[in-house]
């Protein structure tokens, strides 16, 4: 894979199992973009900020916030972001006003099933291709971890499905469109070369394929260790260098094998980005292209 | 020989509750807890509401949405019940529980139950407390583990009852579906001709189909609606019992370090007591002693051991830092315990039960 090929899309959206790096592929993929000349938008749902502090800003919420002049974040509210789609995306202030900020019709509202999960991948279709204000060349999404982000993506079929009318519904139908479109949305899947990791992400990769939810335009291996020392360490700091030995033997290996179970036109999107053991934060735009430099291709 | 502060939850809980954010090993120390419980003689259930398929994995068996017994070594006197929670069947079995049979029937085939019971992410802690409902009320079990979902969502479970019952009491339900009775005998065209101005705005986004369907499910779950918040009722009665025991699982990091204090800070304003933390997936006791005595000496061009190094100081660090946040936020010290990481859990039951032992064996730091 080429980091380049991903650029030319307008939504990428990065999965993966919990606790693999998701935010810090998202945050290095953001930077690497908006280096290269794209005006980026990186969008994240998360309790507290999580891309902000990497970027060096600590407070965003769900406010629109540029981290740099071509880099901006936000990290979304579902409630408010509901408020957003219906003000915003299909333009109806005045109802929202005299209606939806009633609390009984609030409870209402979160009764309908599936409705922060539509209105997220809307704010997505919104950045990428309605906000003329900002026009952004590029949304990326710090994605939730495989369960919950396998059923946003079934969100808009089930809701299409139900045989409704209305809205709402035309709108979900333009935002599927655009998300199952492989030209214009890619999924970005983070994993880690631990046996646990592998066998999730194989599972998760097949459901979203065999479904039909996304298009995978990318695999990176995370923390993958490739220990070749200048000189060896002192005999007091063995067990460091077995330690950082061992964990190398494992990462080719492992990754060996995943990569073999895949087909062959995955695999090849395959990349391995280093350990690295320490993160720096925030992150500079030099770190992040020495990391991306020292990818290399999953399959070599 | 002093219990370990494993072995005095295991004794002494009834259910446990562990909490943590994603990627630090929560679900393997749900199984190894549900373990120990076993090796303690108890008849133990496991319920993962983690919809990935982690905890089959972890156990090196398939699982379903019905409690299937995992096979434990021979040694072992109890025995260790284990299901994923499975939302679509977990529903339907509380549609089949609360309403009548003509209900049920209805609800099934209404288009918006459908969807959402199998398609729509959200629901999955109501599953958790139906399910907990159920085998509290069962009363086969000693005791009860609950894995519970990464970060973000992990702790609504926990307020899911107090909103249900709020939404119940406070007559919304009533006053939503009294249009809708009325609606069901005149039409929908009237309804929002007849001053429900509000609903009307609500349609005006939604599509009357939608509110159509809606409400109708809303009519319909009435009955399950009212009987999954008694159910809600015993469920909240249960975790403020003295034997609920809260296990938080965390590692060595600033991001899970973080997303651990947020999850410690919202258990606190819920009125909960943290009485566990594991720090899991230090590095190797040998390479932490090697690191402690010698790391200075690592050679400034090794930039992959240096990185270890910085890792090694950080996680120290922050350690102390969540060894003083548990203490401070309860009067009472929370026990801490810590435990390096392992690479070979997923070969097989025994392996799992040898990382089970050594949890159970770690005694609390200082």
């Amino acid at each position: 894979m080429d980091l380049a090929s991903l650029w030319d899309k307008k939504i990428l959206m990065v999965s993966g199992k919990g606790g693999i790096g998701k935010t810090l592929v998202a945050t290095a993929l953001g930077i690497a973009a908006a280096e290269s000349g794209k005006k980026v938008c990186i969008v994240e749902s998360n309790i507290e900020d999580q891309v902000g502090p990497l970027l060096g800003v600590p407070q965003v919420g769900h406010s629109l916030t540029f981290a740099r002049p071509n880099l901006a974040v936000i990290n979304l509210d579902a409630n408010k972001n509901f408020r957003d789609f219906v003000v915003m995306h299909l333009g109806f202030a005045k109802v929202f006003e005299q209606i939806f900020t009633k609390p009984l019709v609030q409870s209402f509202v979160r009764m309908i099933p599936g409705i922060a999960e539509v209105t997220l991948l809307g704010r997505l279709f919104f950045h990428a291709a309605l906000d003329k204000a900002n026009n952004f060349d590029l949304v990326i999404f710090d994605g939730f971890a495989s369960g919950h982000f396998k059923s946003l993506l079934s969100t808009p079929d089930a809701i299409l499905n139900s045989g409704f009318v209305g809205p709402i519904i035309n709108e979900t139908q333009r935002v599927r469109d655009y998300i199952v479109n492989p030209q214009l949305t890619n999924t970005v899947i983070v994993a880690t070369p631990e046996p646990l990791v592998l066998s999730e992400t194989h599972e998760f990769i097949s459901h979203i394929k065999n479904q039909g939810l996304s298009t995978v335009g990318g695999l990176i291996i995370n923390r993958f260790c490739d220990y070749r020392p200048q000189q060896s360490l002192p005999d007091s700091l063995s067990p460091v260098a077995s330690y950082l030995e061992q964990k190398s033997n494992r990462s080719s290996q492992l990754t060996q094998e995943f990569l073999t179970s895949l087909p062959p036109e995955l695999a090849a999107t395959a990349m391995t980005v280093p350990e690295k053991f320490h993160i720096p934060e925030p992150l500079s735009a030099a770190w992040v292209t020495s990391w991306w430099n020292q990818a290399s291709k999953g399959n070599q | 020989m002093m219990d370990s502060p494993v072995m005095r939850i295991i004794r002494d809980g009834k259910i446990i509750i562990v909490l943590g954010p994603g990627g630090v090993g929560k679900t393997t120390n749900s199984v190894c807890l549900a373990m120990q419980g076993a090796r303690a003689g108890k008849r133990v259930a496991l319920l993962s509401i983690d919809p990935a398929k982690r905890l089959a994995d972890a156990m090196g068996i398939r699982l379903g949405h019905e409690l299937s017994k995992v096979h434990l070594p021979d040694d072992i006197s109890g025995e260790v019940h284990a299901c994923m929670l499975d939302q679509a069947a977990v529903f339907d079995h509380m549609v089949r529980k609360f309403a009548s049979e003509k209900v049920a029937n209805k609800i099934f085939q209404n288009s918006v139950y459908r969807q959402a019971s199998r398609n729509l992410g959200g629901p999955i802690e109501y599953m958790a407390l139906a399910k907990l409902t159920e085998l509290i009320s069962a009363q086969y079990f000693d005791l009860i583990v609950l894995d519970t979902p990464p970060d973000t969502h992990a702790l609504d479970f926990l307020v899911r009852p107090s909103n249900l019952a709020g939404f119940v009491e406070k007559g919304v339900m009533k006053w939503l579906i009294k249009p809708f009775h009325l609606a069901q005998r005149l039409g929908f065209g009237k309804l929002f001709s007849v001053g429900e101005k509000l609903m009307g705005g609500v349609a005006a986004v939604t599509g009357i189909k939608m509110l159509e369907k809606l409400s109708e499910f809303l009519v319909l779950m009435d009955d399950v609606i009212v009987g999954f918040h008694q159910s809600g009722i015993v469920v909240t009665a249960a975790l403020r019992e003295a034997s609920t025991k809260f296990v938080l699982v965390t590692a060595p990091h600033s991001a899970p370090c973080r997303a651990s204090q947020k999850i410690a800070d919202e258990l606190a304003a819920k009125g909960f007591r943290l009485e566990l933390m594991i720090i899991n997936r230090l590095l190797p006791e040998s390479v932490r002693q090697a690191m402690a005595s010698h790391g200075a000496n690592i050679p400034a061009d090794d930039s992959l051991a240096q990185g270890l190094w910085q890792q090694f100081r950080s996680s120290e660090e922050i350690m102390a830092r969540l060894t003083m946040f548990a203490q401070q936020r309860w009067q009472e010290a929370v026990e801490i315990i810590k435990i390096s990481e392992q690479n070979n859990l997923d070969q097989d039951v025994t392996a799992v039960m040898a990382f089970s032992d050594l949890l159970a064996q770690q005694a609390a730091t200082q």
